[in-house]
């Protein structure tokens, strides 16, 4: 069995392909979705999910959460006296998820289907590979985000025919793809992005909104100088965000220096705040269209995905932008998970999806840096020659010829990159291989450089000096922010040593957590009433009663999901 | 590949239909799964797209054309009626390809006049539906119709609105009509900021494209698509070609990073107006 994962920034999910249909997993709390947020409990135990969730208000120097967003970087985030890598991070998510799922089907889950965002580079790619690997699974094939989320869609149309796009706004990334439908085909035509554009963007504004009307005047200027104070206004945007979906203001509210801080905010203001971030969402779609040399007036049909699409605000600007109200038929959520199944289907070849065939793009241009004649004899380093254009449908395979620029050069360098600008420095770097070549008059050594982009998005280049038949090969795998295979066996190792948190106590502890986070953050007579309930659970739990327990545990939800409004999820 | 290959590849005779292209190409996809046959994807994928290329050629050439009629059987067709209405309706299509705004207005108040027809509309409904049929025809498949026309025909039989039965059986027509309209109003924005800059006023021009790049009406990226395209060619003809709101335009559409679909609108336009800004 494949499990379809949506390893997503801000919250997780896994779907399986059963029975002509995808089938959410539960997680150890009942919910579709765990959140992306990995901690270290007060005994050094892993905690991943909703209770990890809580604890990053009260104990955020043991807990970590947007990890995604570092994914194929060297950054790492400490944990207690222990750092943490993204890809190790998201390997416990991963772990839990394959936990879940392992539980719920009855079986070993060891294959998956991972979905990254479509404008993923090469080594973010990568890194999600082996954080799949390094929780003990084998990662089949990535799906890019969008892709999924329309072939979760494309299975429901109900018209043959049909094109559409897929607008994935996701916590951290955003992504635009545009599909068309024909004779049980799935083709991507485009697919365009902003891997720094999110829900949790929003939730920043709404900080920085807050210091600066609330906060300076009363000595607050940094939000990031206190971790508990961040998470708590984090906590306190999270659900301004909410409240603003259906009111037209609200309040948001920390505790700084033993003073109430608060900051009313109106619809009206937060929507004018917004404005930068709504702009950036227009870039990618022009592009999109323009690649697949569409008009929006052409498309059959707008597709939301990603938790962000919630928000009003943003289903407004999408009918603007296109003309017309979006579709919602699938919980825009699940929408990724749920494609990544019908993905891990197709991979395990289930006869119900026999007839379907996906095609899909890679997003962005590869190439190499190439010297450009500015004058007779003079060449000037730093320009980018495509080899693969953006969003050809792969997998491909594209060669160009490239020429020794001076007399008796003996080796020639390239320098592989991946991006849209004309200068290679304002495009990413990949890697580099140097080549030795016979010396020839200038120019009249030919070296032709194949690249080979597979489905999963990976790319290989290889070389081959044309006088002499030598062919040199170019495995991107040691780019900077992407792990060797020896230090992933170390990794591995290590984590192996992680104590992870009993699965069958997460409700309780995820309560636990919740009433700490609770007391920390109210004040008066409802902190007062969260204490009194914290002592009676812990008491409930300590007789050790089983259905008591459970009965309990439902009933003081209710009551605290009444104080503050359902849970965050 | 030679367009001969194609067609071999896809097992299928040279045709004019991309659906026949694609039907083919789907077939052999469940063969050469992407996933599975790298290479032999790449081939057929090869060949499809240059089969896709000819197919578009094949249908631009001229040949003889049967002419389907699959406008919905709305009303019983009377062909004294339509005897009657064709040659105006001709002339309507005719006017808003080759003559002016004002000359299609014109012969639009004549027809109108000639038959009778605002009144018509209770005295003999099938003469107003009729007419109808041919104005949304006009409007619809008369690809440079007038903006003011289109204006006039929707106004006067209600096409955009809620419970108007064009919605309720062509909704993708109706979205269309809109768009139109839309477009129509960014494009007199156009020519007002044209108008202004031929008086002279460019720092005037330039304040008022700055608030309109925010405008909502610029929102829908279609109608932006075609506002900064006119834009270009407006200011591609000027001479000399006011250059600090030109530069203006280029940072506010962000021209420099993409221009596709100016070059694509306009391709020569797009060469001349870069030629006078630089």
């Amino acid at each position: 069995m494949i499990l379809g994962i949506d390893l997503g920034t801000t919250n997780s999910l896994a779907a399986v392909w059963q029975g002509g249909r995808a089938v959410m997993i539960p997680n150890a709390l009942g919910h579709t979705l765990t959140p992306s947020v990995v901690g270290l409990d007060d005994q050094g135990e892993v905690l991943v999910g909703q209770a990890a969730r809580e604890r990053l208000l009260t104990h955020p120097q043991l807990t970590a959460s947007v990890f995604k967003r570092y994914m194929g970087s060297n950054r790492t985030e400490r944990l207690g006296h222990q750092l943490f890598r993204a890809e190790e991070l998201s390997a416990l998510v991963l772990k839990s998820l394959k936990v879940d799922a392992e539980r719920f089907l009855g079986c070993a889950v060891e294959e998956a289907v991972i979905t990254v965002p479509a404008y993923f580079s090469d080594a973010q790619r990568k890194a999600t590979k082996i954080a799949g690997q390094l929780a003990g699974l084998n990662v089949e094939r990535l799906v890019n985000e969008p892709t999924a989320a329309a072939l979760a869609y494309g299975l429901h149309q109900s018209n043959p025919e049909s094109r559409f796009l897929v607008f994935d706004l996701g916590g951290g990334t955003f992504d635009i793809s545009i599909l068309e439908l024909f004779e049980g085909v799935m083709e991507v035509r485009a697919s365009a992005g902003d891997n720094f554009l999110g829900g949790e963007d929003f939730s920043e504004l709404l900080i920085d909104g807050f210091i600066e009307s609330a906060g300076k005047a009363k000595g607050l200027v940094d939000k990031q100088s206190d971790p508990n104070l961040y998470q708590a206004l984090r906590k306190q945007a999270e659900q301004a965000k909410r409240a603003l979906s259906n009111a037209s203001a609200t309040t948001m509210e920390v505790l700084y220096a033993g003073e109430l801080l608060r900051w009313e905010i109106s619809e009206a203001e937060f929507l004018a705040r917004c404005e930068p971030l709504l702009k950036r969402l227009r870039e990618p779609i022009e592009r999109a269209l323009r690649d697949a040399r569409l008009k929006a007036i052409d498309l059959d049909q707008i597709v939301l995905a990603g938790g962000a699409t919630r928000k009003p605000i943003i289903r407004k600007l999408v009918a603007k932008l296109f003309g017309r109200l979006p579709a919602m038929n699938i919980n825009p959520d699940e929408v990724v998970a749920q494609g990544a199944a019908v993905m891990a289907g197709l991979k395990v070849r289930d006869v119900t999806l026999n007839e379907v065939v996906m095609t899909d793009v890679c997003p962005y241009t590869l190439g190499i840096e190439v010297s450009e004649q500015t004058a007779p004899g003079r060449f000037q380093p730093g320009f980018y020659l495509p080899i693969i254009e953006r969003n050809s449908v792969v997998p491909i395979s594209r060669e160009q010829s490239v020429n020794t620029v001076v007399d008796n050069q003996v080796a020639l360098h390239v320098r592989v990159f991946q991006g849209e600008s004309r200068l290679v420095k304002d495009n990413i770097f990949l890697g580099e291989i140097t080549l030795p070549v016979p010396p020839k008059p200038a120019g009249q050594m030919a070296v032709a450089v194949r690249f080979t982009y597979d489905v999963n998005g990976l790319l290989e280049a290889e070389m081959t000096v044309e006088a002499t038949n030598e062919k040199h090969r170019l495995v991107i795998e040691e780019n900077p922010g992407v792990l060797t295979p020896e230090q992933v066996e170390e990794k591995l190792q290590a984590l192996s040593k992680l104590k992870i948190h009993p699965r069958e106590l997460l409700p309780n502890v995820t309560l636990l957590a919740r009433l700490d986070r609770m007391y920390q953050q109210l004040l008066g007579e409802e902190r007062q009433w969260v204490a009194q309930a914290g002592a009676q659970f812990q008491a409930l739990l300590e007789q050790q009663d089983e259905g008591a327990i459970v009965t309990g545990r439902e009933e003081l939800k209710r009551l605290l999901d009444q104080v503050e409004g359902e849970g965050w999820l | 590949m030679t367009t001969e290959n194609c067609w071999l590849v896809l097992g299928i005779a040279p045709t004019p239909d991309e659906r026949e292209v694609k039907r083919a190409y789907a077939r052999l996809l469940k063969v050469n799964r992407p996933e599975d046959d790298a290479e032999g994807f790449q081939a057929l994928r090869v060949a499809f797209e240059a089969a896709m290329w000819a197919a578009d050629d094949l249908s631009r050439q001229p040949m003889a054309v049967t002419v389907v009629n699959d406008a919905p059987e709305r009303k019983v067709r009377d062909l004294a009626l339509e005897a009657k209405l064709q040659p105006c309706i001709e002339t309507l299509a005719r006017l808003n390809e080759q003559g002016t705004s004002e000359e299609a207005m014109q012969a639009l108040a004549e027809v109108l006049a000639a038959l009778d027809l605002p009144d018509a509309k209770q005295r003999d409904p099938q003469l107003w539906s009729l007419f109808e049929d041919g104005m949304l025809w006009v409007c619809c498949d008369i690809a440079a119709n007038h903006d003011e026309f289109l204006r006039a025909a929707i106004e006067m039989f209600g096409w955009t609105e809620p419970g108007n039965w064009l919605g309720e059986s062509d909704a993708r027509t109706v979205e269309w009509l809109r768009l139109r309209l839309r477009e129509a109003d960014a494009l007199d924005i156009v020519d007002q900021l044209l108008d202004q800059l031929e008086l002279g006023g460019e720092t005037a021009a330039i304040a008022k494209l700055a608030e309109m790049v925010d405008d909502d009406m610029l929102v829908n990226v279609d109608v932006r698509h075609l506002f900064e395209a006119e834009l270009m060619v407006g200011l591609s003809e000027f001479d000399p070609v006011p250059v600090d709101f030109s530069r203006q335009a280029t940072v506010l559409f962000g021209w420099q990073r993409d221009h596709r679909h100016l070059e694509e609108y306009n391709l020569e336009a797009w060469e001349r107006f870069q030629q006078k800004v630089a």
